[in-house]
């Protein structure tokens, strides 16, 4: 698990602070991860959970495809 | 960023509040406690919504109503002609810029539009930053704080921190990486269904690629890696025929036009059984797939059967597979984190006794075994001879009767969920015996005609015909392979990519969960003290002490004593009373508030002392003025207190002269008359009561004489301090304002007969035999039995100036000159 903790300066910096922290994880993954996090930002309720999920899980879904075909 | 005062609100139109055309306007001082009082039914809690539709949007009383009681027509006050709603707020920045005034206006078909008269750029998103959980507070929110869930509460704490955003994304975050849901947003199980397809197919090609080799070359086929030998071989063989030896002069394997060499073959016997053998030759190497491994396809069979034996078995043993598949679901409803109290049962909503999450848990643990043996097998199904045959024989050309369907998938559906039977074992059984003899029929009747073809032809352009027809098969095996392979290349990469990823949100969630875990706790911790602190100072206990604790991994908040007249770590919920939990829920909240940095610089507090009884309540009010309003606290905030609590009252009303207080009283009788604030200075409300008389409208004018009078007596009371006694003080009934009047008049007589009377002789004269007399004569006695049939304007506004005189009697001109002030006391002048 990557050092990171939480400052309450606000959650758009602490996002840009956890695609860092987790660069040392899987740089690819976490260049993908910081391309859509913002996507999950915002969502209140059940309703606007799940559209945040798929937006950002089809978003990452699309990115993977890419990779996989370098890959392949 | 600035931080904001609510300075002034106005209200038209919005539930109970009509005042068409004249809005219900207050006024509230930034470095001051604002207390408005309210009688019950004169629109405080109106004013209380009207801020939550500001800034939310909705109304949470009537978000909870059912939807057919269709509770969006019943923002707009009934009476409002337009059926329209507008709300103004007056925000003043602490740091001295200039105040933004936003206005909320709901049209009459609902539609919710936000202006800013003063240019703010983003009216919406302003409202949106002053909506806090902190800002808006009732007693019904402070209830709930003890009474929720572990969960819930640490959700609201959350919030309540200003922490949100945070515990918002921390559960998106979550919903992401949930089982099943990542498995349909990734098409997971597309991709695996595919890869099996393709690996399928390779097999098959592979295979049938050998099989042609071993016809035309008489040996085994060694193995893919020799695949460029073993083509120059096939290529080879057909180079040495002298008929084809020109035509593949140059070409390779892959460029060999298979049409030319049937043609030169054809036209070398120019017949047409020549192309009727050409077509069979080619139609019996389509059919003729490797003759099935009975001891394999039995083998399959027999250890399924067991292995849904054993599945079945293991079933029995729990509540059954339908359990089992709504256990799973309902963990897929929890994992994904729904706003859904976890007390409670999401089919018909009765309260549970425990967490419904935690006891799904459980009970799934009792399907461990079966998810295993679930999955064996599915192996033994998807791997088995029996599928993998079905699917060889079904993808036949026209091997399917008219009205069949294929029972590989049939087969594979059930295995996937879960209503696999042994019958449906043996009707694919029965089904692939009876594919197995159509196959051998349709070979030996290819045969049969080859045969009778081959009568007819010399012998050795016969054996020519399946040469060639068996390297073009070939071929045609070999490329599908190599599709195949790069298909499976394909999706594997693909697969491998999306464990990848899984693996890393994974850990990216964990990371952030952790992370805001231990910021929660910090916060929480840095609050300690001061909640500890007001907690002591409302309740004046101090062997009773609160502790707050967070889960390290979870939201979870717990709410327990760490000490309790001697007894620790003991649960606050179980052993505190209705008003000791509120002063808990009430010290938590406002002391996250003060910590607050976010846009609202206030506090709206609604009723929220009702189970406090006087003592109780005046000291968290003490609390409140002391130690958390601005400036007397730099970092605090201010603070407005809607109440109808008539004890309260008196406290708001004995401080409303004082500095750093500021009090108002709601008037008005809806929806009979409109709702009016006043202040110290009743003047509004004495012009308000004659412009109603002055244009007939008796009623109205009527109600408001009568909160005029008790003000006045009120004031007169408090002013040159009259004894009152305590049922008086205490009470808000039909014949107050009467008995105040009576207890004053007593309290100037018995000073008269005392001779300590302050009052001149003409005014006691003035008080006790004329506008006492006259205020009775023609209001008292009628206001509360004859209603306004008994009153006309003129004597009505007689009363008004009776009202004036009556107080005038209490009041000294100081300098001759028109400065009335009030005696000191009913037995000092100054």
């Amino acid at each position: 698990m990557p050092e990171f903790s939480l400052s309450g300066d606000g959650l758009a910096t602490e996002l840009v602070n956890l695609a860092q922290a987790m660069k040392d994880v899987d740089p690819d993954m976490a260049t993908i991860f910081e391309a859509h996090v913002e996507l999950l930002t915002g969502a209140m309720n059940d309703e606007q959970r799940k559209a945040a999920r798929i937006a950002f899980n089809s978003a990452v879904r699309a990115d993977l495809i890419s990779l996989s075909d370098l890959d392949a | 960023m600035p931080r904001y005062f609510l300075t002034k609100l106005s209200v038209e139109g919005f539930r109970g509040i009509n005042n068409e055309g004249n809005p219900l306007v207050l006024s509230f001082k930034p470095d001051a406690v604002n207390s408005v009082f309210a009688a019950n039914g004169s629109g405080k809690s109106s004013l209380f919504e009207a801020l939550q539709f500001a800034f939310r949007g909705s109304i949470a009383r009537l978000s909870e109503m059912q939807a057919a009681e269709n509770s969006d027509s019943y923002i707009a006050n009934l009476f409002h002609t337009a059926r329209e709603s507008t709300i103004e707020m007056t925000l003043t920045p602490d740091g001295g810029e200039a105040d933004v005034v936003i206005v909320v206006r709901r049209t009459s078909s609902g539609t919710r539009v936000v202006t800013s008269p003063t240019g703010n750029p983003a009216p919406e998103k302003l409202l949106e930053e002053l909506s806090q959980e902190f800002a808006l507070l009732d007693y019904g929110k402070f209830a709930k704080f003890i009474a929720d869930t572990a969960l819930d509460r640490g959700r609201s704490f959350s919030s309540l921190l200003g922490l949100s955003d945070y515990a918002d994304f921390r559960r998106a975050l979550k919903s992401t990486e949930q089982a099943q849901t990542f498995k349909s947003d990734f098409d997971v199980l597309v991709l695996e269904a595919k890869r099996t397809q393709t690996e399928i197919t390779l097999d098959t090609a592979s295979r049938q690629f050998s099989d042609r080799y071993k016809e035309v070359m008489g040996k085994d086929f060694v193995d893919f890696s020799l695949i460029e030998e073993s083509t120059e071989e096939l290529l080879a063989s057909l180079s040495d025929i002298p008929l084809l030896r020109e035509l593949l002069v140059g070409v390779t394997f892959e460029e060999i036009d298979f049409k030319v060499l049937n043609a030169a073959i054809v036209g070398a016997e120019n017949s047409e059984d020549r192309v009727r053998l050409v077509r069979l030759v080619s139609e019996k190497q389509v059919w003729a797939v490797r003759p099935a491994d009975r001891q394999r396809l039995e083998e399959n069979v027999t250890t399924a059967k067991q292995r849904l034996g054993e599945l079945d078995e293991s079933l029995v043993g729990t509540a059954g597979s339908s359990v089992h598949a709504l256990l799973e679901a309902a963990e897929t409803f929890f994992e994904s984190e729904p706003e859904w109290n976890v007390a409670e049962c999401p089919l018909c909503d009765s309260t549970l006794t425990g967490p419904l999450d935690i006891h799904v848990s459980k009970a799934l643990e009792s399907f461990a075994i079966t998810t295993g043996l679930r999955a064996n097998l599915h192996t033994e199904i998807t791997r088995g001879a029996l599928y993998l045959r079905l699917i060889e024989l079904e993808n036949l050309p026209s091997i399917l009767e008219a009205g069949e369907v294929r029972h590989a998938p049939m087969l594979l559906a059930r295995v996937q969920d879960g209503t696999a039977s042994v019958d449906h074992i043996d009707a694919a059984l029965v089904f692939l015996r009876n594919l197995e003899e159509r196959v051998a029929k349709k070979l030996g009747e290819i045969a049969s005609q080859i045969e009778q073809i081959e009568k007819d032809l010399p012998p050795s352009l016969v054996g020519l015909t399946a040469q060639v027809a068996n390297v073009s098969a070939a071929r045609d095996q070999l490329r599908s392979r190599n599709r195949a392979n790069a298909d499976v290349v394909i999706v594997a990469a693909q697969l491998a990519v999306i464990a990848r990823w899984k693996g890393f949100i994974a850990a990216a969630n964990s990371t952030f969960a952790d992370a805001e875990a231990r910021l929660s706790q910090a916060t929480l911790e840095a609050l300690k003290v001061d909640y500890q602190t007001m907690f002591r100072g409302i309740m004046s206990v101090g062997d009773v002490v609160p502790a707050l604790g967070r889960s390290a991994t979870g939201e979870q908040m717990t709410v327990e004593l760490a000490d309790f007249h001697g007894h620790h770590d003991v649960s606050a919920r179980a052993l505190l009373s209705e008003s000791y939990r509120n002063a808990l829920a009430i010290s938590v909240f406002l002391s996250a508030a003060v910590r607050h940095g976010k846009a609202p610089r206030f506090v709206v507090l609604d009723d929220v002392t009702s189970s406090f009884d006087s003592g109780h309540q005046f000291r968290l009010m003490e609390q409140v003025r002391t130690q958390l309003q601005y400036p007397t606290n730099p970092d605090g905030l201010q603070f407005i207190m809607l109440s109808h609590d008539v004890a309260l009252e008196k406290y708001f009303d004995r401080l409303g002269d004082e500095p750093g207080w500021h009090h108002q009283k709601l008037q008005g009788w809806p929806p009979h008359t409109p709702v009016s604030a006043h202040g110290q200075n009743p003047d509004r409300l004495r012009a308000d009561a004659e412009r109603f008389l002055r244009a007939g409208q008796i009623d109205q004018g009527a109600s408001l004489i009568r909160q005029y009078l008790e003000f006045v007596l009120l004031q007169v009371i408090r002013k040159v301090q009259i004894p009152v006694p305590i049922d008086v003080a205490m009470n808000d009934h039909s014949k107050m304002v009467g008995t105040c009047l009576e207890a004053v008049v007593s309290a100037v007589l018995l000073n008269q007969r005392a001779g300590t009377v302050s009052l001149e002789a003409q005014q006691i004269l003035d008080l006790t035999g004329r506008h006492g007399p006259s205020i009775v004569a023609n209001w008292i006695s009628h206001y509360g039995t004859a209603g306004s049939a008994s009153f006309s304007p003129p004597s009505l506004i007689g009363v008004l100036n009776d009202i004036d005189a009556l107080r005038r009697c209490f009041q000294y001109d100081v300098s001759g000159s028109g400065d009335w002030r009030f005696y000191k006391s009913l037995t000092r002048r100054s």
